[in-house]
């Protein structure tokens, strides 16, 4: 190896810093300890329900729709469905470029779903929106945007969705090393 | 996935030297010439009432050949109910089957390359195995190449091959059932879209140089005999998988012409053929109207 003097280690430094990437995959590892394999009660994995994609790879998960995730700075993705009996919650755990660019996707997810600018609250990290048949919480946890989509409307929909996104958001708050 | 993503002109098995040669023989469709620029709307609150509606318009289902095999491909790429309308109807499905069956199809088939995994789950999820199952149908699905075929498409600008699920290829009628629905890339996926369902490899597609000429140039090869498309309930936003906000246009649009079955669609989402540049493409190179004053609408 070579050795440089002392002086020169804060720019060798800032050399290598300016030379890493902006944010690189979170793994498929570390996207998993979120989405880990029983985050609530009753529910478990859906055998082949796992899809991991990173830049371009993100087709798998959202086919041509995946552009606009890479564009908002989704980094990787995992999806995966659980199961608890005839019942199916899909799970999606992006890691962003960064929280910021995080919490602006939550924003315009929510302008999407409500119309409306979302709530000016620095603490504010999650919504739920439900449709005809359908109920997706949204979710932000440093770098970490999640979603949970549960097959039912109303109540049905955010009693199925509400456990997993506490679950989840408490998963990446500890993958952070940080309270939630 | 086993597929390669190679860009360039031949992209669904990259056209390597030892690939096999593709099949330059596939056949015309059944109904060439016939209804170019016309399109049959069914409306109901009832999908399965709209589209008996339209096929009667259309003229019925004569060209299905007696004992013939019919392949139908609804659009079920997602893990997503009927109500998230991001996947064909099932009602709509089963009720074409049934009007298939009467019409002296031997065999009936529905064909689907789900992206969402797994494909047992999807169609679950989406009715669709309940229904092709219900209405006596063989239900097709596959994510392996093998099932593919090489296919010349000698008419395209970019896309000189490219591959075709086997079971399409060997139909005697092949009937595209798409859902209309927003598409982030694309603006809308409609009938020519759906085709990607029956290509190996989308992936290439995606990552290469012009989705929207790899879609209108990849239509010119395959036989499409029917265009039955499902606006019972359109999705606005966040497509092609949602979920997002719906609209219950209670249509089911029945055409001939591929192109113009396109063209009408886009409308029911306030836009014109020329937003959604794959569709203004295939008309240009000759596959059917793109021009909404040349289309004629009859409403059944």
């Amino acid at each position: 190896m070579r050795h440089y003097p002392v002086q020169y280690m804060p720019l060798l430094a800032l050399a290598l810093l300016t030379l890493a990437p902006a944010a690189a995959p979170a793994s498929e590892d570390a996207l998993s300890r979120i989405a880990d394999l029983r985050p609530v009660a009753g529910w478990s994995v859906l055998p082949e329900s796992t899809a991991y994609g990173s830049g371009d790879g993100l087709a798998g998960i959202y086919n041509g729709g995946y552009e606009e995730y890479t564009r908002a700075g989704v980094v990787d993705a995992l999806r995966r469905i659980y199961r608890n009996g005839e019942e199916y919650v899909e799970v999606t755990v992006h890691a962003m470029q960064s929280a910021r660019s995080a919490r602006e996707f939550l924003a315009d997810r929510y302008r999407m779903e409500k119309g409306g600018a979302a709530p000016d609250d620095p603490g504010w990290a999650r919504f739920t929106a439900s449709g005809a048949g359908s109920t997706t919480a949204y979710a932000v946890g440093g770098v970490y945007y999640i979603t949970v989509v549960s097959y039912h409307d109303g109540e049905r929909g955010e009693a199925q969705t509400g456990p997993f996104v506490r679950a989840l958001s408490a998963n990446a708050a500890k993958l952070a090393g940080r309270p939630e | 996935m086993a597929g390669l993503a190679c860009g360039g002109v031949a992209v669904g098995g990259c056209g390597g030297a030892s690939d096999p040669a593709p099949d330059a023989g596939l056949r015309q469709p059944r109904t060439l010439g016939r209804g170019r620029g016309r399109v049959w709307v069914g409306h109901s609150g009832d999908p399965a009432s709209a589209l008996r509606a339209a096929v009667a318009a259309a003229g019925g289902l004569g060209f299905i050949p007696e004992g013939g095999h019919v392949v139908l491909k609804p659009n079920v790429a997602w893990s997503r109910n009927p109500q998230q309308a991001a996947n064909t109807d099932p009602r709509i499905l089963a009720a074409m089957i049934a009007l298939c069956r009467e019409a002296g199809a031997g065999k009936i088939t529905v064909f689907e390359h789900t992206i969402d995994r797994p494909s047992e789950q999807v169609l679950a999820v989406s009715g669709i195995a309940a229904a092709a199952r219900g209405a006596g149908a063989d239900l097709v699905y596959t994510t392996a190449e093998r099932d593919f075929v090489p296919v010349a498409v000698t008419r395209g600008k970019l896309l000189t091959r490219d591959t075709l699920a086997r079971t399409v290829r060997d139909a005697d009628v092949f009937i595209n059932m798409p859902k209309a629905k927003h598409h982030s890339q694309t603006g809308l996926t409609l009938g020519l879209k759906n085709l990607m369902g029956v290509i190996f490899n989308r992936q290439a597609w995606h990552s290469g140089p012009d989705l929207h000429q790899y879609i209108a140039d990849y239509a010119t090869a395959v036989p499409i005999d029917m265009t039955v498309m499902d606006a019972s309930r359109i999705l606005l936003t966040n497509g092609p998988k949602g979920p997002g906000k719906t609209r219950e246009p209670n249509e089911v649009i029945v055409s001939f012409d591929p192109v113009a079955a396109d063209a009408y669609a886009c409308g029911l989402f306030g836009l014109s053929p020329s937003d959604v540049a794959y569709v203004a493409r295939a008309g240009e190179l000759g596959l059917g109207e793109s021009d909404p004053a040349n289309i004629a609408i009859e409403r059944a």
